[in-house]
């Protein structure tokens, strides 16, 4: 039972320590989501500052892990782990993904705790979360993207009688998603295109 | 029995008691219940379900019974000295209740001798799977009905008012589960001890007791953990609609892990549907009269996930599940 401050990065982000890029941008998604500023699982459980300070914590943990050259100097100083490319689930980097067939194999092979399954789609209301969270307009996305403001609100509003064929909608999360950091790919795929 | 009628899961090798709880009335207890018992009992298996929540009991409605002619009430009240002769059939093979209906008895009243004698019956009905329908609160009979159990579930809504009681539930029931183990050690001046050090600040989380318990008698730390780590409540999301976030249950489990030391099982969720409402005022199970709205699909894969989880259930070897 380890207290916060002990936590390594892979904890934080409930993730092994031999995850995929893409099993890392699917745990940031979910434990952001878990201490945003509206998030009802933490009603009542958290005080402001400890909200706060373990966004912080999953912030840095996210972007040490989802950065090659960062991580496997953490790894190696900190938590004393040398890279090992030819155990059976090897760390999968964005430069190193050639398809989607390779994201698919690779990750049938992992063990990490988190997986993307029926009970993990996400939707609108977390990429507005991690937006939020990073400090960024939607007018600053649309002016950098060229995408109207008004389709962006409706992505995270999910409000789908506002927006184009899901062709399109793919195109803009893609770049919706790479603006604020998260895979464009991951979150196009994993988006939730319905409602329940 | 045909092919196409064989069991999808085998038939379990010991007894399995589940309780469904979680603290706030009204989140669909019930409904669970009765959906989990129905959709176990088409397995092959036998089943009964036990509405021990006798100050508002509504099992048997939701099972389609009106008027029960027995409920656990004789039994309390010694009318009866076996639970077995409380068995009242239903319309679907296999599942069995046992009603707590008619009664203005609350089991939060319930002596301490009378819950053990309790427990101790329905251990013994002669079934695969006991379903136990609690109360809301966390007085501690319902804790202790909750915690003898195989099995914990706890049924939340996405609403702030079910989030914070369901953290309540959770903690009164691990402390629960601390402080039986510690009497039984006959070690309670440890647990009042802890809890009363103001040394290293107040009591948050599960994590703190442990640590105040180990610096005041170290040599039970290891057994106590080993406690805790074995408290493992499964988690629904109930009436679940188009606008939630589809997460709440992972983000839970997060918290709960992270700050409160516990782990939880997130199950599934069960999306908001008004087919309940309809099947409830027509005394019909939903199961049986909605078979395929989303309510009864998603009721299906939470078994499923129930009958798979991780932590192998316990008198099965998880890997002769599916």
């Amino acid at each position: 039972m380890k207290k916060i401050e002990d936590l390594n990065y892979y904890e934080l982000l409930n993730v092994s320590e031999d995850a995929t890029l893409s099993d890392i941008h699917r745990a940031y998604l979910l434990i952001a989501s878990a201490y945003s500023k509206d998030s009802l699982a933490a009603y009542n459980i958290l005080s402001e500052n400890e909200r706060v300070d373990m966004l912080g914590r999953i912030e840095t943990a996210y972007t040490t892990l989802s950065d090659k050259k960062k991580r496997l100097l953490y790894d190696k100083e900190v938590l004393k782990i040398e890279p090992d490319r030819n155990t059976s689930a090897p760390i999968l980097f964005a430069n190193d993904i050639k398809d989607e067939d390779d994201i698919k194999f690779k990750e049938e092979n992992e063990k990490s705790v988190l997986k993307l399954t029926d009970l993990s789609i996400f939707g609108g209301a977390q990429l507005k979360n991690i937006r939020e969270m990073k400090g960024i307009t939607l007018d600053e996305i649309s002016k950098k993207t060229r995408i109207r403001s008004s389709y962006l609100k409706a992505i995270e509003e999910e409000d789908f009688d506002r927006l184009p064929e899901e062709v399109y909608i793919r195109g803009f999360l893609r770049s919706y998603a790479g603006y604020i950091g998260l895979d464009p790919e991951m979150v196009s795929k994993n988006y939730k295109f319905k409602k329940i | 029995m045909s092919q196409i009628d064989m069991p999808l899961f085998p038939l379990p090798q010991q007894k399995q008691i589940w309780a469904v709880g979680g603290c706030k009335g009204g989140t669909g207890k019930t409904i669970v219940t009765v959906s989990l018992g129905i959709l176990l009992s088409r397995l092959g298996h036998r089943v009964v379900l036990i509405d021990t929540d006798l100050g508002g009991a509504n099992l048997h409605t939701c099972a389609g019974i009106r008027y029960p002619a027995k409920t656990i009430s004789d039994f309390l009240l010694k009318k009866t000295n076996s639970l077995e002769d409380l068995l009242t059939e239903t319309s679907i093979e296999n599942l069995k209740i046992i009603s707590g209906a008619n009664d203005s008895l609350t089991i939060a009243n319930l002596p301490h001798v009378q819950k053990l004698k309790l427990i101790h019956h329905i251990r013994r009905l002669p079934a695969d799977y006991i379903i136990l329908d609690l109360g809301a609160g966390t007085s501690f009979n319902v804790l202790d009905i909750f915690l003898m159990a195989d099995s914990g579930i706890v049924v939340i809504t996405p609403e702030p008012t079910s989030v914070e009681n369901v953290y309540r539930f959770i903690k009164s029931a691990i402390l629960r589960k601390i402080s039986n183990y510690l009497s039984d050690l006959k070690y309670n001046d440890i647990l009042k001890e802890a809890v009363a050090s103001k040394e290293n600040g107040p009591l948050k989380s599960i994590r703190d007791l442990v640590e105040k318990i180990n610096r005041i008698d170290s040599s039970i730390s290891a057994s106590l953990e080993e406690k805790i780590s074995s408290f493992y409540p499964k988690v629904i999301i109930n009436q679940v609609r188009a606008n939630d976030n589809m997460m709440l249950g992972m983000s839970i489990k997060d918290i709960a892990n992270k700050y409160l030391g516990v782990n939880l099982d997130y199950v599934g969720y069960i999306p908001y549907d008004e087919t309940v409402h309809e099947s409830v005022k027509k005394f019909k199970p939903l199961i049986i009269e909605y078979p395929n709205c989303s309510v009864s699909l998603c009721m299906s894969l939470t078994l499923k996930k129930l009958l798979n989880g991780k932590e192998p259930l316990r008198g099965i070897d998880a890997g002769q599940i599916i």
